[in-house]
């Protein structure tokens, strides 16, 4: 059934309680009447009941903190390290985004020598549709004032 | 949880004027919600707590350059997740490795009954079976218990991803435990 498919897609974020109060009615009216979808949706607690329900790991109190304190002395106390892992999703890290508008604004400066800045106006580099970035639209604007 | 915040702040500021114990209350109040989510990716007792280790040397030496801009449990959990992936992605096989042991699965003591031990295996082996954005998002929300919008933060995506990711990562999971369980009968 149709309604069944576009059912099933919306309940793992109705088992998380993440569903609207609207969508949440509709939900729960065809759940009411429908054996696949109920089955559907307890199949899906039963897997949040199985990771949620796993076995919590404690630390001993302190344990951590002196495994720690240690490291700290051993590696000079508060010196500033440049922590990727907080700066950005693990996903993005390779593209390290100031970087690369670096890069690029300096690889357009060195293209913009030896160009006659007038041939190429802010509005043919537009309409050209190359991409637009800040750094490329400055150097266009900065050539033609020049 | 507007309190649970306002007590992290004074711990930072206490920290950036230079008192450790800022720092130590941090760690104190958040090292066992690290550590479970660290091992429900590493599934080894040692290298979590290496590895948490590692998450809150990180948190000591960038403290300074946290600026606010989103609460500090979500800036705790990305570093966190960061972490376990920069780990994962050094040892590759890792997790292959460790589940072929018996000896990885201690339990919390000796009257830890073989079901629980069996569950416990199950997860691990369901859970490494699926890629690491889905996971993540799955055990920010069932371990951890945060909100699709919290999710959003930690991972930097957008709602709907992190509801996608979690959709995918159950049906990836549904399908590992029938596969699992087919193969133990
Ligand atoms: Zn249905």
């Amino acid at each position: 059934m149709k309604e069944c498919s576009r059912v099933k897609r919306l309940l793992s974020r109705y088992a998380d309680g993440e569903s609207g109060d609207a969508e949440a009615f509709r939900l729960r009216r065809h759940l009411d009447i429908c054996p696949s979808c109920r089955e559907e949706l307890a199949g899906l607690v039963k897997i949040k009941e199985t990771i949620s329900c796993g076995e919590k790991k404690t630390l001993p109190a302190d344990y951590l903190l002196c495994r720690l304190r240690d490291r700290i002395a051993r590696t000079g106390g508060r010196k500033r390290e440049w922590c990727w892992s907080g700066a950005g999703d693990f996903s993005l890290r390779f593209i390290p985004v100031p970087v690369t508008a670096i890069a690029l604004s300096f690889l357009l400066l060195v293209a913009s020598f030896g160009r006659s800045p007038d041939t190429y106006s802010l509005e043919d580099y537009v309409l050209s549709g190359s991409r637009t970035n800040t750094a490329a639209v400055l150097v266009l604007m900065l050539g033609q004032e020049g | 949880m507007e309190e649970r915040l306002e007590e992290d702040s004074s711990y930072i500021i206490q920290f950036l004027s230079g008192e450790e114990a800022g720092f130590e209350a941090l760690v104190r109040k958040y090292q066992d919600k690290v550590l479970n989510i660290v091992y429900s990716f590493i599934r080894h007792d040692a290298e979590s707590e290496d590895i948490v280790q590692e998450v809150f040397l990180k948190v000591y030496r960038s403290l300074e350059s946290f600026k606010g801009r989103s609460a500090f449990p979500t800036w705790l959990y990305r570093i966190t997740v960061n972490t376990v992936y920069d780990f994962l992605r050094k040892r590759r096989g890792f997790l292959r490795g460790q589940l072929t042991e018996e000896s990885v699965y201690p339990g919390s003591g000796p009257r830890e009954s073989l079901l629980e031990k069996e569950k416990e295996r199950t997860v691990s082996r369901a859970l490494a079976a699926v890629p690491f954005k889905f996971r993540a998002a799955v055990v920010l929300k069932d371990i951890e218990g945060l909100s699709y919008a919290e999710i959003s933060e930690v991972l930097r995506c957008g709602i709907g991803t992190v509801e996608s990711r979690i959709f995918r990562a159950r049906q990836m999971l549904k399908r590992e435990i029938l596969k699992i369980s087919g193969e133990s009968k």
